[in-house]
C-alpha cells in the first residue's frame, strides 16, 4: 500500500452537516444543562461498598520495579533517574535535536531480533532498572557509509539499529536498552520543560483534589494503585510487574457504574493486553474493571447468531457463577435475581457481549460481562437495576435512532433470559 | 472558542480521526460530542492553534480509546459504513485495512501519516513514550504493508 493511497482514502471522509448540526446541538444542551456525561452515562450512585475489599495478603509493592515501558506518567526506577540526572544537558539537547530532525517516523532493523535476544532483553531491562548499566554506549552515526563499517550502532539520519549478523551480547542488549531510555527521557524532560507552568498546574489542581478526598477520608492515589494491585492478582494471576503502568484521579463517571470520584489504575502489556480498574476514592473498593486484548478486537468481528449465542450462554454463565464466588468471593444463591441480557439486530446476529446480572430485593448487585469466546470483559457494581435496564433500553433507542436518522433501518432488541432457565 | 465555532473548526478533522479508530459514525458522534463539551467546561489555555489542536486530538483519542471497550456490547462497526466514504474500490480496501488494525496502533500511525506529526510530537500529544511511538508506527506500517515512496 502506498502512503498516498493511504492519505487519498483518509481524505475521502467528510462530515456530513447534519451530524455536525446534531453534534453542535447536542453540546449545547450539554453544555447549558452543565451535564458532561453521555446519554450512556448513569447518575451519580452512592458510594455504598459492596465489592469487598481484597485481603492484604500482600505488601505495598514497590511500583517502579520492572517495569518495561516508559510512558510519560509511570515511574522509573531512582537509580535509572540519577543516571539520566548525570547526564550532562548538551547531551539532552543533541539528543532532542536529532530526534525532531528526523523525517521518519518508526525505527527500522538491519535485521529482527531474534527471540532468544528479545527474551534477554526483557530481563536485562529488569536488572537494567536495579542499575545493571552498560559499560560503553551504542555508537551513533549520521551515515550509512559509516554504519556499514560498524557491527552495531545507530543510523541517526532513519532512526536505523545495525545490528550484528551473530547474537548480541549482554553488553550490546544494555547499550541498547540504555539509547531507548536516554531518548525517552529527553523528550520528556523537554516536554516538561515547556509546558512546566501547565503540568504544575494540573498537577497543584490534583493534589488540592485528593487532599480534599483524603480529608474526607478517602485515600490517596497510591493507596489506589495498591488496591487495583491486589484486583489484578486475584483475577488475573499476574502483579503487573513488567507491564507499563498509569494511573490518575478520573473526572468522568464510570461507564457501567456511573460512579464518580474514581481513581483510574491500568496495566499495559506492550500494547497488547490493557487492564483497567476504576477504584473508588471514598473508600478504596473497586466499583468497575475492564479488560480487552488478547486478540479481542479480531473476535469480537466474528458475527455471531442468536442461536449460536444461546449455545454459549450455559459455559458463560457457569464462567460468571464462578467468578462471582472464586474473585468476589460472593454467594450469587443469595441474590434475589440474576439474570443474562444481550443485545439482538434484526434478529439475525448478537452484540459481542453478554451481561451477567445478580441484584439484590434492593436492586443492587453486580454486572459481569463476557465476550462470545468467553473472555471476561467488564465487572461494574450496580446500584439500581431498573435504571440499569433502562439505560440499556435507552441505549438500543438512541442507536436506532440514528441509524434511522441516516435512512437505515435496524431494530435492536434487548434479549432477558433468566439464569435459571440456561 | 464558542460551540459553533468548535464545530466549524475542528468537527471535520476530528470526524476522520475518530471514524477510523473507532470504526463507525455513531461513537465517533459521540466522542466528538464528549471532547467539545470537555473543551467548553475543562479547556487549558491554549498558546496557539497548533497547541488546541494536539488538546482537542489527544482528548478524541483517550475518548476513543474508551469507546473501544464500551462498544463490546454491540457488533463491530459495518465496514460498508466506511466504504460509503469512498468512490473506488481500492480506496474502500485501503481505509477498510486502516480501520481494522488494532486500536492501539491507529491513532499512532494516522497522527504521523495522515496528520503529519513528528514522532516527537505526538509523545506530547497521546502522552506515551516515544519507545511506544516508533514501535506502534513499526507494526502498523508492517500490517499495512506501507511503503512511504509514491
Amino acid at each position: 500500500m502506498k502512503l498516498q493511497d493511504l492519505k487519498n482514502a483518509v481524505s475521502n471522509i467528510e462530515i456530513d452537516e447534519a451530524m455536525q448540526g446534531e453534534i453542535l446541538q447536542n453540546v449545547l444542551e450539554r453544555t447549558k444543562e452543565d451535564n458532561a456525561g453521555s446519554s450512556r452515562r448513569k447518575a451519580n450512585r452512592q458510594n455504598v461498598s459492596r465489592f469487598p475489599r481484597v485481603a492484604a495478603t500482600v505488601a505495598g509493592v514497590l511500583l517502579a520495579v520492572g517495569i518495561i515501558g516508559i510512558p510519560v506518567r509511570a515511574l522509573v526506577s531512582s537509580l535509572v533517574q540519577e543516571r539520566m540526572e548525570e547526564i550532562p544537558e548538551e547531551e539532552h539537547q543533541e539528543m532532542v535535536e536529532m530526534l525532531d530532525s528526523q523525517e521518519v517516523g518508526a525505527d527500522s532493523y538491519i535485521r529482527e531480533y531474534t527471540k532468544e535476544e528479545r527474551d534477554r532483553m526483557s530481563e536485562l531491562y529488569a536488572q537494567y532498572q536495579q542499575g545493571v548499566f552498560p559499560k560503553g554506549e551504542l555508537p551513533q552515526v549520521d551515515s550509512v557509509e559509516e554504519a556499514e563499517k560498524l557491527e552495531l550502532c545507530y543510523l541517526t539520519t532513519n532512526s536505523s539499529f545495525y545490528l550484528p549478523d551473530r547474537d548480541l551480547t549482554d553488553e550490546e542488549l544494555l547499550q541498547l536498552i540504555d539509547f531507548e531510555v536516554k531518548r525517552n527521557y529527553a523528550l520528556k524532560k523537554r516536554y516538561e520543560e515547556e509546558y512546566a507552568d501547565e503540568i504544575a498546574a494540573k498537577e497543584q489542581a490534583e493534589k488540592e483534589q485528593i487532599a480534599q478526598i483524603v480529608d474526607e477520608g478517602g485515600i490517596t492515589e497510591e493507596e489506589a494503585v495498591v488496591e487495583a494491585q491486589k484486583w489484578l492478582e486475584k483475577i488475573y494471576g499476574i502483579t503487573g510487574e513488567g507491564l507499563e503502568l498509569n494511573h490518575y484521579l478520573c473526572d468522568f463517571e464510570g461507564y457501567y457504574s456511573g460512579e464518580s470520584n474514581l481513581y483510574m489504575v491500568n496495566w499495559s502489556q506492550q500494547s497488547q493486553n490493557y487492564y483497567y480498574f476504576y477504584i473508588s476514592s471514598i473508600d478504596g473498593s473497586l466499583a468497575e474493571m475492564h479488560y480487552s486484548g488478547g486478540g479481542m478486537v479480531e473476535t469480537i468481528r466474528i458475527d455471531v447468531t442468536p442461536d449460536e449465542m444461546k449455545e454459549k450462554l450455559p459455559g458463560l454463565k457457569d464462567a460468571a457463577v464462578s467468578f462471582m464466588t472464586e474473585k468476589l468471593g460472593v454467594d450469587v444463591t443469595t441474590y434475589a435475581e440474576s439474570y443474562v441480557n444481550y443485545y439482538i439486530y434484526d434478529g439475525v446476529k448478537t452484540g459481542s457481549a453478554a451481561e451477567f446480572v445478580f441484584v439484590d430485593g434492593n436492586g443492587e448487585g453486580y454486572m459481569v460481562q463476557y465476550i462470545w469466546n468467553g473472555t471476561l470483559s467488564a465487572v461494574s457494581r450496580i446500584y439500581d437495576n431498573e435504571a440499569y435496564l433502562q439505560g440499556r433500553a435507552e441505549q438500543a433507542e438512541s442507536r436506532m435512532k440514528f441509524e434511522e436518522e441516516k435512512g437505515e433501518s435496524v431494530q435492536i432488541e434487548n434479549i432477558i433470559v433468566g439464569l435459571d432457565e440456561l | 472558542m464558542t460551540a459553533e465555532e468548535l464545530v466549524e473548526e475542528y468537527s471535520n478533522m476530528l470526524f476522520k480521526i475518530c471514524l477510523v479508530i473507532v470504526g463507525n459514525e455513531w461513537d465517533a458522534q459521540d466522542v466528538i460530542q464528549d471532547v467539545f463539551c470537555r473543551y467548553i467546561e475543562h479547556a487549558p489555555a491554549f498558546r496557539d492553534s497548533e497547541h488546541e489542536k494536539a488538546w482537542l486530538i489527544k482528548v478524541a483519542v483517550n475518548r476513543c480509546r474508551d469507546i473501544h471497550r464500551f462498544r463490546l456490547r454491540h457488533p463491530q462497526a459495518d465496514l460498508e459504513e466506511i466504504s460509503a466514504y469512498c468512490e473506488l474500490p481500492e480506496e474502500s480496501e485501503v481505509l477498510a485495512a486502516l480501520v481494522q488494525l488494532p486500536e492501539s496502533l491507529k491513532s499512532v500511525v494516522y497522527l504521523h501519516y495522515i496528520e503529519g506529526y513528528k514522532t516527537t510530537e505526538i509523545v506530547n500529544i497521546l502522552g506515551i513514550s516515544l519507545n511506544a511511538v516508533k514501535k506502534r508506527l513499526e507494526r502498523g506500517r508492517k500490517a499495512l504493508k506501507l511503503t512511504l515512496s509514491d
